[in-house]
């Protein structure tokens, strides 16, 4: 599994953190899991800002983005991804607690790649992200780097 | 200079034939100015005049050639006599025979002389000392004649004895007899025309009558009409003749005359009733902006007596100095091209004590003249009601304005509220979830069997709490989002149901009757909700039937269309119905029926939001009826 890329998952709160840690440990994912607390950080990772400056170039195969997160939400977020050339191509999948349409329809129209609401059922929890990884991580085919 | 002369005679001679002709004219165009009767008269005496002077001469002249010849007659009668006796005196040369058969003449007057002559043409013997020098013998023939000369007649007869000439006799005579006879006769004629023309004037005066008299009645009636007006008079006919015929006319023109009165005097009194009963103030203004008719509603208006305004005041003594200007120009457009003249609009009216009113008008020329005819409605309270609308209307909007705002910052409050509860309260939920669930798988061989069942209660308290979380947050969309109405197929919402529902119970045996159902006007994912309610609670609460049977139906009733789902399943007290609907109200205990209370409280606000009504109707133990209504008119034809 060497070859794995990258899960950046952008969330705030640590609980939500640990347990899909958790979800993913339980298929192997977890290694290759890149956690980011805001969206101005999920930025900076991006872009090899900041803190990243020095990080290894690439995109990761998948963002895990919540929608409520302190300073730059995951709607400004995916806004800034599809707007900037160099990341528009990146998948990015909405992991979040709201099912709320306005939010649904903002995030289609800004071109998410998938929405998932976090089941409150752990078991539920589990497999949601257990799919979500695997497909995204593992099944589907990145888009060729620098596109 | 002999030109000038004879030009200066011709131009004197022209000048007295124009004095003539001018007369004439005079004469002749006074002659036209007298009456008929005048004229009548005239004509008859002229006419009977000349014919009384035309006999008069004739008869003269007839005489007086008469008178003549008996004259001559006489006295050659009488010379032939005295030539017959003489004979003897001339052959017996007895002169004085022959003056004594001259003497015989005395018997005639007018014999002045008379001579005898002798065949040599000597003066054998004589009458009167007369002087024969004066006779001319030469002219006398040796045949019988005479002549007229100075007055008197001269005339001479031979004496013959036998064949033989032995003499003449000459007879003077003066014509004092003839001269007096004819001055008589003349005399008579003169008498006679005299009294032909007194005559013939008495008649003509009173025959004329005949003629004027019609005439002068007919005159007398037109100058009688002329100056009362009255055209039911009549001329009054005295014969069959021309002037009857002009009379029959006339009196045909009359009643012409007086049935256009007549029917003029109507459509006035019609039009005056018209002007007077339109209800608004009307008025005719001339030219000159004067008017000269007003009707009692515009006294009214203006506060001032008809006496007082008609013919008397303009038109622009009324309007207030501001709108005076735009009205005068108006004016001058209808005088001078009428159809680009404004037909209607509104200026502000001053009446005499001042107050000032709103008035539309509606004005316009009456055709072919230069008059126009104006009413006048008065729309001050109308003004005032519009303005008192407009205020009431803005203030209705203002509130709206305020009212939305305030409904909106509601909604945007309950929305970021609702927003937080799905976010928020979920991840605490999820949270609690997650760690219960690692409690149990990582720590199992720590936990005792009651420290299992704790956590158990922990995490279905858990799930419990985010289906409620869900359904409420479900409830509060239900009564927040917009509906988004299109025509809907409820067959094929229905089919589609009842498949994931027998999906979900595989080992239910019910017995579905559907009725055939409808496309309706409504929001098809809420119309959806209001069916998985209804029906998944008919097929919940039949769980215990063994025959359990559901029927779906509608029928149209008072405009609405009526659902209805019917089951046989466990029912409720009809008691408990008012608490049916309502949030969190549940009949049944978590251990019998499990769920939320939450379900048909969503169904009754989406149905009240389609303006529709809903109901239940139910017996314990019998089985329950759900009814909900749609408008019909939502209605779309397939």
């Amino acid at each position: 599994m060497s070859d794995l890329k990258t899960i950046l998952l952008a969330e705030d709160n640590p609980k939500d953190v640990e347990l899909t840690l958790e979800a993913l440990a339980e298929h192997n994912l977890a290694n290759h899991v890149t956690i980011v607390k805001d969206g101005v950080e999920t930025m900076e990772y991006l872009r090899c800002e900041g803190t990243y400056k020095n990080r290894k170039k690439g995109n990761p195969a998948v963002l895990l983005l919540d929608i409520k997160m302190p300073r730059m939400d995951g709607i400004e977020v995916l806004k800034a991804i599809r707007s900037d050339p160099a990341l528009k191509m990146l998948s990015v999948v909405m992991l979040t607690s709201s099912r709320e349409e306005p939010d649904l329809k903002k995030c289609y129209e800004l071109g998410v790649n998938a929405y998932v609401v976090k089941p409150v059922d752990f078991t539920d929890f589990i497999e949601a992200v257990k799919q979500v990884g695997i497909f995204w991580a593992v099944i589907n085919e990145v888009p060729p780097e620098g596109g | 200079m002999i030109n000038v002369i004879s030009n200066l005679k011709q131009i004197n001679l022209g000048k007295k034939q124009d004095n003539l002709l001018s007369k004439l004219l005079i004469l002749r165009s006074r002659v036209r100015k007298q009456p008929i009767k005048v004229k009548l008269m005239l004509i008859i005496m002229l006419t009977s005049l000349i014919c009384l002077l035309l006999t008069g001469v004739t008869v003269i002249i007839y005489e007086r050639y008469h008178i003549k010849r008996d004259l001559v007659k006489d006295v050659s009668a009488l010379a032939m006599l005295i030539a017959d006796r003489s004979t003897a005196a001339l052959t017996f040369q007895d002169p004085r025979l022959a003056e004594e058969n001259l003497s015989a003449l005395h018997v005639k007057p007018a014999i002045e002389a008379a001579c005898i002559l002798n065949e040599k043409g000597e003066v054998f013997a004589r009458y009167n000392s007369m002087d024969l020098g004066k006779l001319n013998f030469s002219t006398v023939g040796k045949s019988h004649g005479y002549r007229f000369a100075d007055e008197h007649l001269l005339l001479y007869e031979p004496i013959s004895l036998g064949d033989r000439p032995i003499g003449t006799i000459l007879i003077y005579a003066n014509l004092r007899e003839f001269y007096n006879q004819r001055f008589y006769f003349m005399l008579l004629v003169a008498a006679i025309i005299l009294f032909s023309s007194l005559i013939a004037f008495y008649l003509s005066s009173r025959l004329q009558r005949v003629v004027s008299r019609p005439l002068q009645q007919l005159t007398r009636t037109t100058q009688l009409i002329a100056v009362k007006k009255d055209y039911t008079l009549r001329a009054v006919k005295h014969s069959a003749d021309e002037i009857g015929i002009l009379v029959d006319a006339f009196n045909d023109m009359l009643v012409m005359i007086e049935n256009q009165n007549m029917s003029l005097k109507d459509s006035a009194e019609l039009y005056r009733t018209l002007f007077e009963n339109t209800g608004t103030a009307a008025v005719l203004i001339e030219e000159n902006t004067i008017i000269s008719l007003a009707n009692a509603e515009f006294e009214k208006l203006s506060q001032y007596s008809k006496q007082e305004i008609e013919g008397k005041k303009s038109w622009s003594e009324f309007v207030v100095k501001e709108d005076l200007e735009r009205m005068q120009a108006q004016h001058q457009l209808r005088r001078e091209k009428n159809e680009t003249a404004q037909k209607q609009y509104e200026f502000r009216f001053i009446a005499r004590d001042g107050t000032i009113r709103d008035i539309l008008l509606t004005i316009d020329v009456i055709p072919g003249t230069k008059k126009s005819i104006a009413s006048l409605l008065d729309i001050t309270e109308r003004k005032l009601v519009e303005m008192e609308i407009k205020a009431l209307n803005a203030e209705l909007e203002d509130r709206v304005v305020r009212r939305t705002t305030q409904l909106e910052a509601a909604n945007k409050e309950l929305e970021a509220f609702s927003y937080s509860v799905s976010h928020d309260l979920r991840a605490p939920l999820r949270h609690a979830s997650g760690y219960v669930d690692l409690l149990v798988k990582r720590c199992q061989s720590d936990l005792s069997d009651k420290g299992k069942h704790y956590l158990d209660a922990i995490a279905d308290s858990v799930r419990q709490m985010g289906v409620l979380i869900d359904d409420l947050l479900q409830f509060s969309r239900t009564g927040r989002t917009e509906l988004r109405k299109k025509d809907t197929n409820m067959n094929e919402i229905l089919a589609e149901i009842m498949a994931a529902l027998r999906h979900d119970n595989p080992d239910r045996a019910i017995e579905w009757t559907v009725g055939e159902m409808l496309h309706v006007f409504c929001d098809e994912a809420m119309l959806k909700l209001v069916w998985v309610n209804l029906l998944s609670n008919a097929v919940k609460f039949t769980r215990t039937r063994k025959n359990a049977k559901i029927e779906i139906g509608v029928h149209k009733e008072n405009g609405e269309h009526v659902f209805f789902v019917r089951d046989n399943g466990v029912g409720f007290d009809m008691q408990y119905a008012h608490k049916l609907f309502g949030v969190f109200q549940r009949l049944h205990s978590m251990e019998e029926f499990e769920g939320t209370g939450i379900g048909l409280a969503n169904v009754r606000r989406i149905v009240l939001r389609h303006d529709g009504r809903i109901w239940a109707e139910s017996e314990l133990d019998k089985g329950t009826t759900f009814y909900f209504t749609l408008p019909l008119h939502k209605e779309v034809k397939t």
